[in-house]
């Protein structure tokens, strides 16, 4: 059994704010949202800023005591929230139908559990609070936001590193093509904290200069913060019920690279591998590729050996192909970039526009991409990838397709 | 008929003497371990092909490579013939490798960020013993790691078995590892006794540390390379169940795992089950699902053995279902009972390969 499935609601928060009406307006702008780090003192740092979300909400939890909650939890609240209103689902619909919560993270609550652990060896063990290390655990998070959105089941927490939000994605999009689920709320998150901060800080990957993908002289990645979840649906079943559908989600692709525990494979074979299984698993040809929202981070080793991955699957024809990397915008969201740049590869399919990879300026040989320069229209796209890697030699490729387009 | 979902590799690295040669000549009991819940000090080259290269990483990943090399040996593979585009791991997990994660923190914190390791801190994501695990066996396909209590054992298998009967995988490592942590235990106990309402919370098991893995295969393609199948995966279901409803809960998943089996709950020869905190409810749950004329079965309690391995319990418990229905211990089926404290279960049906037809 095989049915097509769309997308009936999206949800996003990163360092641009809050929803998508301003991530879109601001990811188009090419606006950065990169800014000092209020959140744990950077002063030893060489880097002292990130996509942090500035004056983040407390989340209005019902359920929940909202002081108990880790900052990644109200990331998710926020992103969830937005994503179940456009739907238009109800909790009795999620319980009536076969439903599941798929989502994604790094590092879950870690910022509770650098909190409960300072506690211990500053105070002492006795001193530390237990309930901030309820919310470190990973699973704790999605489990907080399915009591709160009366959400059944149990969810499935995948913890691949930066291509998290992405497996989620394509775990929740299997669940559903497969006729195994109707309903999917799927997704990734992770918030700033200083532990993940000092640990890329310590593999030097963080810049201390723009964050610039694909740039000759690019120096390394920004950090940020944020989440995103999608409403995905039976095609049909969302059509009955006259739900508003924002794309389509064609194809999934998915390996590892068995290379390095923190670098990429340089020959990129494994991640043009997750490429040619997504496209393969949709059902498309590479030549109706239209955009690709690449991982970019602005590592030297990554982009390039994405920019390889992409010759490899994609042919000569992918220095054709318009590419973007929305980080050097909001930064490395982590366990969330996956499904927020899947959302904004929705976004600019059901806008005709593509997102610009700012602070591009000088072009690198061994990244001969297409790289969009600034918001540019896009009539003709109507396909669309997302990738995602990760540590762990994680690979996560999605195909999205444009809403109106025959299959 | 389906094409089933078969166990032709079990790996078990678990505290003390025990093992999977202890666990088949202990039965009907399960060895004693007696010791703190801490597996002994191996050397990773003595267990695994080119382990060596793997000796600074966390307890968790060396207890999940230590596991998987003992699985994929088992199916008869070996490190080298394992993997490819068409394997895939799934590994399942509450705290891994959380001893690197403290040393990170605490040398960011006590030293300075200089002193922090970038290699504690790549050790502390929870997909380190995942992602070396594919380095290990040069694994291409998906490599999945998945959070979860007790019961994330049975989500792994779940996830993989997807995977083989979608053709995603030809054979697929999956595995559950944790390692002991101070703070962990520390963190624990004070939520225990913060939950504390009643005679309920006596008897918890300490936490403790160990992994199991187990290698999956359709039966169809376990048979055209002539492998044993040790065991078969007949079904499973994973629920929740909150507050008083935790019973109910645990009825329905022992009903709808047996379901596809053609077989009932009431001819289980042995029951494994989950940890102290659920187990009362766990076992009214499976006597009220078995029925009024059960068959006799052999009841086993790993935590009383090994301890909580939290994420890493569900998979010995499955690992020592199919290590004991291999050597001919017990006949089968089995029923693998896990439950975690926010009400997260599962229940695992396990039978002789040949003697279900699922």
């Amino acid at each position: 059994m095989t049915r097509r499935v769309a997308i009936t609601g999206m949800g996003v928060v990163t360092s641009h704010g809050i929803g998508k009406a301003v991530n879109w307006r601001k990811t188009l702008a090419g606006e950065s949202s990169i800014r000092p780090i209020t959140l744990f003192d950077t002063t030893a740092y060489r880097t002292k800023s990130a996509g942090q979300i500035a004056d983040l909400p407390v989340a209005p939890w019902r359920r929940i005591r909202a002081s108990r909650v880790d900052r990644a939890s109200h990331l998710l609240y926020h992103a969830a929230a937005e994503a179940l209103a456009e739907s238009g689902l109800a909790a009795a619909e999620w319980y009536a139908s076969r439903s599941a919560v798929a989502l994604g993270t790094t590092l879950g609550g870690m910022a509770s559990g650098e909190r409960y652990h300072q506690s211990y060896v500053q105070k002492g063990p006795a001193h530390a609070r237990p309930s901030r290390v309820v919310d470190h655990l990973a699973h704790a998070q999605p489990l907080h936001l399915m009591e709160e959105f009366s959400l059944p089941g149990v969810p499935r927490l995948f913890c691949n590193a930066c291509a998290s939000g992405a497996d989620a994605v394509g775990h929740g999009f299997g669940l559903v093509r497969s006729g195994r689920g109707d309903l999917a709320l799927c997704g990734g998150y992770d918030s700033l904290c200083e532990f993940a901060f000092a640990g890329f800080h310590s593999l030097q990957a963080l810049t201390s200069e723009l964050c610039r993908p694909f740039d000759c002289n690019r120096s390394g990645l920004a950090i940020g913060e944020g989440a995103g979840i999608l409403v995905l649906e039976a095609w049909d079943r969302a059509k009955a019920r006259g739900a508003r559908i924002l794309g389509e989600v064609l194809g999934y692709g998915e390996s590892n690279d068995a290379f390095h525990m923190t670098r990429p494979d340089p020959e990129g074979r494994s991640a043009a591998l997750a490429v040619r299984l997504a496209l393969q698993d949709a059902g498309v040809a590479p030549e109706t590729v239209g955009y690709v929202n690449a991982h970019g981070t602005g590592t030297p080793f990554n982009d390039a050996s994405e920019t390889v991955s992409l010759l490899a699957a994609l042919g000569p024809r992918a220095r054709e192909i318009p590419v973007s990397s929305s980080k050097s915008m909001i930064g490395h969201l982590l366990g969330g970039a996956g499904a927020v740049e899947a959302i904004l590869t929705v976004l600019a399919l059901a806008t005709r526009r593509l997102p610009p990879n700012v602070n591009y300026e000088t072009p690198d040989p061994q990244c001969d991409l297409r790289i969009v320069r600034t918001a540019t229209p896009a009539e003709e796209v109507r396909v669309a990838l997302s990738n995602s890697f990760g540590f762990g030699g994680a690979n996560a490729v999605l195909v999205f397709r444009a809403v109106g387009v025959d299959s | 008929m389906t094409d089933g979902i078969v166990v032709s590799g079990i790996g078990m690295i678990g505290p003390g003497a025990f093992g999977r040669a202890a666990v088949v000549a202990a039965f009907p009991e399960l060895p004693e371990t007696g010791g703190d819940g801490r597996v002994s000090d191996f050397a990773l080259g003595e267990r695994l092909e080119g382990g060596r290269a793997f000796r600074r990483v966390s307890g968790a990943t060396k207890f999940a490579l230590a596991a998987m090399g003992l699985a994929v040996g088992d199916a008869g593979f070996s490190a080298q013939t394992f993997g490819g585009p068409d394997a895939g791991i799934i590994v399942g997990l509450t705290h891994g490798g959380a001893p690197y994660s403290v040393r990170f923190h605490r040398e960011l914190m006590l030293e300075g960020r200089l002193a922090a390791s970038p290699l504690h801190f790549s050790e502390s994501v929870p997909n380190a013993p995942a992602g070396n695990a594919a380095i290990a066996f040069q694994v291409r396909g998906p490599v999945h790691t998945l959070i979860g209590e007790e019961p994330v054992g049975t989500q792994a298998v779940d996830l993989a078995a997807g995977l083989l009967r979608t053709g995603r995988v030809k054979r697929c490592l999956v595995a559950g590892t944790e390692e002991w942590s101070e703070v962990v235990t520390h963190a624990y106990a004070q939520i225990d006794r913060a939950r504390r309402c009643g005679p309920l919370a006596d008897g918890v098991p300490p936490l403790s540390e160990g992994a199991a893995a187990l290698v999956l295969e359709l039966a169809s393609t376990a048979a055209q390379r002539s492998a044993t199948a040790q065991a078969v995966l007949a079904g499973w279901s994973l629920g929740r169940g909150l507050g008083c409803g935790m019973e109910e809960a645990m009825v329905s998943a022992v009903r709808e795992a047996f379901g596809s089996t053609g077989r009932s709950a009431a001819e289980a020869d042995h029951i494994l089950q989950p940890s102290a905190r659920s187990r009362p409810e766990a076992i009214r749950a499976c006597v009220s699902a078995r029925g009024e004329a059960p068959a006799p079965a052999t009841w086993l309690d790993l935590a009383h053995a090994v301890g909580n391995p939290v994420g890493a319990s569900n998979l010995l418990q499955m690992a020592t279902s199919a290590a004991l229905i291999s050597a001919g211990r017990v006949e089968g089926p089995g029923l693998v009972l896990s439950a975690g404290v926010t009400g997260t279960l599962s229940a695992v049906v396990l039978c002789r390969a040949g003697g279900a037809e699922p």
